[in-house]
């Protein structure tokens, strides 16, 4: 630590430079709500509650300032929590979005210092203040200048500034005041003090380990301090000593800064205006070859590209082209906008062009392109063939089929392009004996098709029934396999409850058929037509 | 290895007294040798666990074949038997690729189920989905992806394509091509369709399952109360190999047993009617 001095400025903020670091760390706890909340054009005052699936049961785990004042509580079971609040709205937790919003927080604080960085799992973002500080005046001016922005742009924020990452962590997270925003810059004896009122949640520990302290009684920070290090390592880990080292030395703090995201670009004025087939496809093989160079010579790939161009009466064009595997090959970036010329119509001309590349990745050459390795190759051949048929076809035309979480078998999977399925295809389990439990068919009809039935009883399976002008008949039934609606989602509350028949047809088809409503609850029956089994 | 079978054709004539079968025998094995070395060395053939039906196959479904698999839109056995080779595909090889090019909004016979594939005892993760609408994109993507190398197999839905006979055999020539190129498994589904020039034909529809206890099977439908435990409806099937290039036709009643994923003889008895409420009035479309 070296040695700090304090002055104030013209504001009466005390302002402060140091020769040790200075860090802010800003935690926004309703993030999520208020992302949603802008989404559907909600006002402050709603009841947003924010749920995920854990061991089977939704449950909360972000709420808005008017749910947690009605009394909810982040943990609660969505079911409970419906009971209690009817007129609460329920989403589920979209942590992407998230991230993808702290990563837009985390750029826009780039005007305060070059190095910030976001907390996805805490839902905050850092700034390493170290060296420009003063450019705003002081660390604490900067903290107060980034609040107040933020609470104008409808921003609940916490923040607080210390020498080290996990003191700002803690501190904006569970001090009393971060709401107002809580500096710990000064002498050794008042930043422990403010640290040593902290629980032990603070420290970033494992659950195991912050149970373990808290049935030794050990509930805040300061209860820590008089006991030997050794003694702490041995009794709950060597990363609780870790942690509290890192209050006051961030040497051992492992953070990663968000990077720019700049694309690479290739921009050409041309002499005289383009126009004709011929020019236009030299015109973007100019651009190609370009842009194969740039990226090389970068050692870097790029997974999106975009073509465009500009007419000589000042409008703009482009199109977009995507890989599912980073590329800087000339070839393939050829072959991806293979047809891109032919669909250029240059008009009276073209003025000037540009190809961008985003989605950069290092470049890191491989045994496979050398030839060495087939199965890197094979991969890379059946890359090529979707990014060819994702070009051809259209990206969402060549796709892979994700698991989702419902019990209706029409929304049980969802077919996604390829490129975003990232690796959620392999989510599917195959457990035979459910398999055969509840057997499903190995064709679905896009839209389920109303039957005519004939039925011994009301809640028998048919006997006969007619389907699209024909009479089937059936010889063997098997079920019914009840599916209930959706009734926790607003748009599906007057759905009705489904009763899976399989039936076997003398023709020879199995199809499986379902009964919707129930005849004790007066619901009008309806007999559907739903897939074939094999 | 040629002139191995020289000396083999060189033995036969001086011993004289095989006959003919030895001598068809000699030059089956030669045109296999011709068309081993034409395939560049890849010549893997898929048993299908029946002695009888591997020897119609001349040893099994050959790779880097277009095959056909035809079956009644209303009837998901052929789709099922497409399945259950893709299944024994990937339990030889574990880190398969399957293409399946369809069309999004079949209508008539219904678009493919993921939860189906899996309850076929199959991982969908190994499928990847060309949805397509319009036919002619379709099967021009179905033969470049069965150009690919690293791809298992190719599949395709022809749809309403079986009415275009004017186009097929200029389709088929190019199939055989890329799937020659690739090595792949090329299979077309579809209802059946006037196609010449693959290496197999088969017909494939559903056989009534009636459980053997039952008293009067036609009469009223069993109802189990409840789902039990259990295979309890086999997937029975009328296979029918219409015609094989390398091969001779087949017909027997099958069962596809889904946990150990092969094919075994039905206990039903062999009933071989032409099912005419099944057969597809499949009439060319006149130039």
């Amino acid at each position: 630590m070296g040695m700090s001095v304090h002055i104030r400025n013209a504001s009466g903020i005390r302002t402060h430079r140091t020769g040790s670091s200075e860090y802010i760390y800003l935690h926004f706890p309703y993030l999520p709500v208020m992302r949603l909340a802008r989404q559907h054009q909600l006002d402050s005052s709603a009841l947003i509650c924010v749920y995920q699936p854990e061991k089977g049961v939704d449950r909360l785990v972000y709420l808005s300032e008017a749910a947690h004042r009605q009394g909810l509580s982040t943990g609660l079971s969505v079911p409970d929590a419906r009971a209690r609040l009817p007129e609460a709205l329920f989403y589920p937790a979209d942590h992407v979005a998230d991230t993808r919003l702290l990563v837009r927080l985390a750029r826009w604080a780039w005007r305060y210092s070059p190095r910030t960085g976001i907390d996805k799992t805490a839902l905050g973002i850092w700034i390493d203040m170290t060296g420009a500080s003063h450019l705003v005046g002081g660390c604490m001016a900067g903290l107060h200048q980034m609040m107040t922005i933020l609470s104008q742009a409808g921003l609940t924020v916490h923040a607080a500034a210390s020498p080290s990452y996990a003191a700002s962590w803690a501190l904006a997270h569970y001090h009393p005041d971060a709401a107002q925003g809580v500096e710990c810059f000064g002498l050794a004896s008042e930043r422990v003090q403010m640290l040593d009122i902290l629980p032990v949640t603070a420290l970033r520990l494992e659950a195991d380990c912050v149970d373990g302290l808290v049935r030794s009684g050990l509930r805040s920070i300061g209860a820590l301090r008089g006991l030997r290090p050794a003694d702490l390592a041995m009794r709950f880990g060597a990363s609780l000593t870790v942690r509290l080292e890192q209050l006051n030395d961030d040497r051992s703090e492992r953070l990663v800064a968000v990077r720019a995201d700049q694309p690479m670009l290739v921009t050409r004025h041309w002499p005289e205006p383009i126009a004709g087939e011929a020019p236009v496809v030299r015109m973007v093989d100019w651009l190609i070859d370009k842009m194969a160079s740039l990226l090389m010579m970068q050692e870097q790939q790029a997974r999106q590209f975009e073509l465009g161009w500009q007419y000589t009466d000042g409008t703009t064009a482009h199109m977009q082209f995507r890989l599912s595997r980073a590329s800087n090959d000339r070839l393939i970036i050829r072959r991806l906008c293979a047809d891109a010329a032919s669909r250029i119509d240059a008009k009276f001309g073209i003025d000037y062009s540009w190809m961008r590349a985003s989605g950069l990745v290092d470049y890191k050459p491989v045994t496979a392109l050398l030839g060495t390795d087939q199965t890197g190759l094979a991969e890379i051949e059946l890359e090529h063939m979707i990014d060819v048929l994702a070009a051809r076809l259209g990206p969402e035309k060549v796709r892979r089929a994700i698991p989702c979480d419902s019990w209706h078998v029409e929304k049980s999977e969802e077919r996604v392009a390829v490129t975003e399925a990232e690796g959620r295809h392999h989510d599917w389990q195959i457990e035979m004996p459910s398999i055969l439990s509840a057997p499903r068919p190995v064709r679905l009809l896009n839209i389920a098709e109303p039957i005519t039935t004939i039925s011994v009883l009301p809640d028998h399976p048919p006997q006969q029934l007619v389907w699209r002008k024909k009479h089937w008949k059936v010889t063997q039934a098997s079920g019914p396999e009840r599916v209930g609606p959706a009734w926790w989602q607003a748009d599906l509350k007057d759905s009705r409850s489904r009763d899976y028949y399989r039936l076997q047809l003398s023709q020879g088809p199995r199809i499986w058929v379902f009964r919707e409503g129930l005849a004790e609850r007066g619901d009008k029956i309806g007999w559907y037509m739903q897939g074939f089994f094999c | 290895m040629a002139q191995m079978h020289e000396m083999k054709l060189e033995k036969t004539r001086q011993v004289g007294h095989q006959g003919d079968h030895a001598r068809r025998h000699l030059f089956t094995s030669l045109k296999q040798h011709v068309s081993h070395l034409e395939m560049g060395g890849n010549t893997a053939q898929l048993s299908c666990d029946l002695p009888e039906l591997d020897h119609a196959l001349s040893g099994g479904v050959r790779a880097g074949y277009p095959h056909l698999i035809c079956g009644h839109p209303h009837d998901g056995a052929a789709t099922g038997f497409v399945l259950a080779l893709l299944a024994k595909m990937a339990r030889q090889n574990p880190e398969a690729i399957f293409i399946w090019c369809a069309a999004p909004f079949a209508g008539l016979q219904g678009q493919l189920s993921a939860r189906g594939i899996a309850a076929c005892g199959l991982s969908p993760a190994h499928f990847i989905f060309i949805d397509e609408q319009h036919p002619m994109q379709l099967m021009a993507a179905y033969e470049q992806a069965l150009q690919t190398k690293s791809v298992t197999a190719v599949i395709a839905e022809y749809g309403v394509m079986y009415q275009k006979p004017e186009l097929w055999q200029r389709w088929i020539r190019r199939f055989r091509r890329a799937a020659r190129t690739s090595g792949a498994f090329g299979l077309l589904l579809g209802a059946d369709a006037p196609i010449a020039g693959l290496e197999t034909k088969w017909h494939i529809a559903s056989h009534p399952y009636q459980q053997m206890p039952a008293s009067s099977p036609t009469s009223s439908p069993s109802l189990s109360p409840s789902l039990s435990q259990g295979d309890e409806w086999p997937s029975i099937w009328d296979v029918h190999l219409v015609s094989a290039r390398a091969g001779r036709p087949y017909r027997d009643m099958l069962v596809w047993d889904r946990i150990s994923h092969k094919f075994r003889h039905s206990p039903v008895p062999h009933i071989y009617q032409p099912v005419a409420h099944l057969a597809l009035s499949a009439q060319p479309v006149s130039a």
